[in-house]
């Protein structure tokens, strides 16, 4: 059932977004001729700016887009009057979380993957490719390398968990929102932001509280390397509690969802 | 509320606007939680094993308006191991309705039927049909109470939720009368008919006198 559910939320999902980051794409290439007729950004290049500035536009709309789209596909499909139908398919809603998140976790990885495919299309050259390969080797080998091998760790941690966070972070919201008589998308949004206040509050006491151990201690310390030591370690821990923050969003997030469909589906 | 239902009728659920009855069919559904007590459907909870088995036609329009009508076919077969697309290609073409239409397309009264053609064309036990005929018009009104009868098999039971019964109550095998979320009555329609000798739309207006 899994497998089907996936099926038709990927289908359905799908059909907006291909459009759209095609619409990306298009721009991309549109961008990068202009730029080979006027020989790049310049004065004279009124054109080429002007598709430059559309593409910027596109991308940003096409990411942001992309995020909302899967927020409100889980709303009108569980918590609007098609959820008449998907609250009595003889699947758990477990199943329904899981399939509609793992369409909306793909599509962010492909709408991240698009974007960069256009800044590509845009700007890139041959030295580009060489000077990124580069780049990336030094990056990963100083992250990926004795002391820095846990804040490489981290940082992998991180990305690979955000779109999961997002995701839930945002079926969570949907669901809380839904709990309301009236104005349930208006109630998701400030269920979101509510969500996103308090992660900065904690994030910001920690810097503050991280930050100032350092300040302390790089004034007892005139070493250099002892200061770049203890700027990685409040950068791990920086991190790490930011992890167990997305870690735990993202399981109550889960549970919270399910348990309102289960028993608190508020159906008009 | 106590209340037991037997399979192999057609039991209409009558009640004022307010009494309950959606709420009833909604609690049979798993899209409500009951506060106390418990209902049971074939011995289960409301859950997976019991959705596999209910038909539920609920008052709203569910369909995706972007689908086309075959589309949902495809979804309902997918989904509905008892779904028999045969019948709902027969209803379908008996109304003149076009499988490859976009339900977008379609009237109100249209899509309604295209609900209740896929909601019937399930072989399944129990099938709660929330307010089944009243978006409809007179003549496809009749169409699909007969199509009610028709594909009603000897072991399933079917709950008519309605304020239309006049219409329904040639097809009834039995009604309550729900009020408040209290049965106020709970019986079977020939009783009705031969020991107090009214029709069900004479008692209810009688028992529902404002």
């Amino acid at each position: 059932m899994l497998k089907k559910l996936f099926k038709y939320e990927w289908k359905e999902i799908s059909k907006s977004l291909i459009i759209l980051h095609g619409i990306v794409l298009l721009f991309a290439v549109l961008t990068r001729i202009s730029f080979a007729v006027s020989g790049g950004l310049n004065e004279n290049s009124t054109i080429a700016g002007l598709f430059f500035f559309l593409s910027i536009m596109v991308i940003g709309t096409a990411a942001i887009f992309t995020v909302v789209f899967i927020g409100y596909r889980f709303y009108k499909d569980v918590f609007t009057d098609q959820g008449y139908l998907t609250n009595t398919l003889p699947v758990t809603p477990q199943q329904i979380i899981i399939s509609k998140g793992l369409t909306g976790i793909l599509w962010m990885v492909l709408d991240i993957i698009v974007v960069i495919a256009a800044i590509f299309i845009i700007m890139a050259d041959k030295e580009t490719f060489s000077n990124l390969s580069q780049l990336m080797k030094e990056v990963i080998g100083y992250l990926f390398h004795g002391r820095s091998l846990l804040t490489g760790c981290l940082i992998v941690a991180t990305i690979v968990l955000t779109p999961f966070v997002s995701v839930l972070k945002m079926y969570v919201s949907v669901s809380i929102g839904s709990l309301l008589s009236g104005h349930k998308l208006l109630g998701s949004v400030g269920v979101y932001a509510g969500i996103y206040v308090v992660e900065q509050i904690i994030m910001i006491i920690t810097i503050a509280v991280t930050g100032n151990s350092f300040i302390s201690s790089s004034l007892e310390s005139e070493n250099a390397w002892e200061m770049q030591v203890t700027g990685v370690q409040i950068a791990n821990t920086t991190m790490i509690i930011n992890l167990i923050i997305s870690l735990i969003i993202f399981i109550a997030g889960f549970f919270v969802t399910k348990y309102i469909m289960t028993k608190k589906l508020n159906l008009q | 509320m106590d209340l037991d239902l037997e399979s192999g009728r057609i039991i209409g659920l009558l009640g004022p606007n307010g009494s309950g009855k959606t709420t009833l069919i909604k609690l049979i559904n798993g899209l409500l939680s009951p506060s106390e007590g418990a209902l049971l459907i074939a011995g289960n909870e409301p859950g997976l094993k019991t959705k596999e088995i209910v038909s539920y036609l609920p008052e709203r329009t569910y369909l995706n308006e972007n689908q086309r009508v075959s589309d949902v076919m495809n979804f309902f077969e997918d989904f509905y191991s008892d779904y028999d697309r045969s019948r709902s290609k027969d209803m379908l073409e008996r109304l003149a309705i076009d499988p490859t239409a976009r339900i977008k397309t379609l009237s109100k009264g249209t899509r309604e039927k295209v609900q209740l053609i896929l909601v019937m064309s399930r072989r399944a036990k129990l099938y709660c049909l929330d307010e089944p005929i009243a978006g409809v018009d007179p003549a496809a009104r009749d169409y699909i109470l007969d199509t009610i009868i028709n594909n009603y098999d000897e072991n399933a039971t079917i709950l008519i939720s309605t304020h239309l019964i006049s219409d329904v109550e040639n097809i009834l095998d039995e009604v309550i009368f729900i009020k408040d979320g209290q049965i106020r009555m709970q019986t079977a329609v020939d009783d009705i008919r031969v020991k107090q000798g009214k029709s069900v739309d004479a008692l209810f207006r009688e028992v529902f006198r404002c």
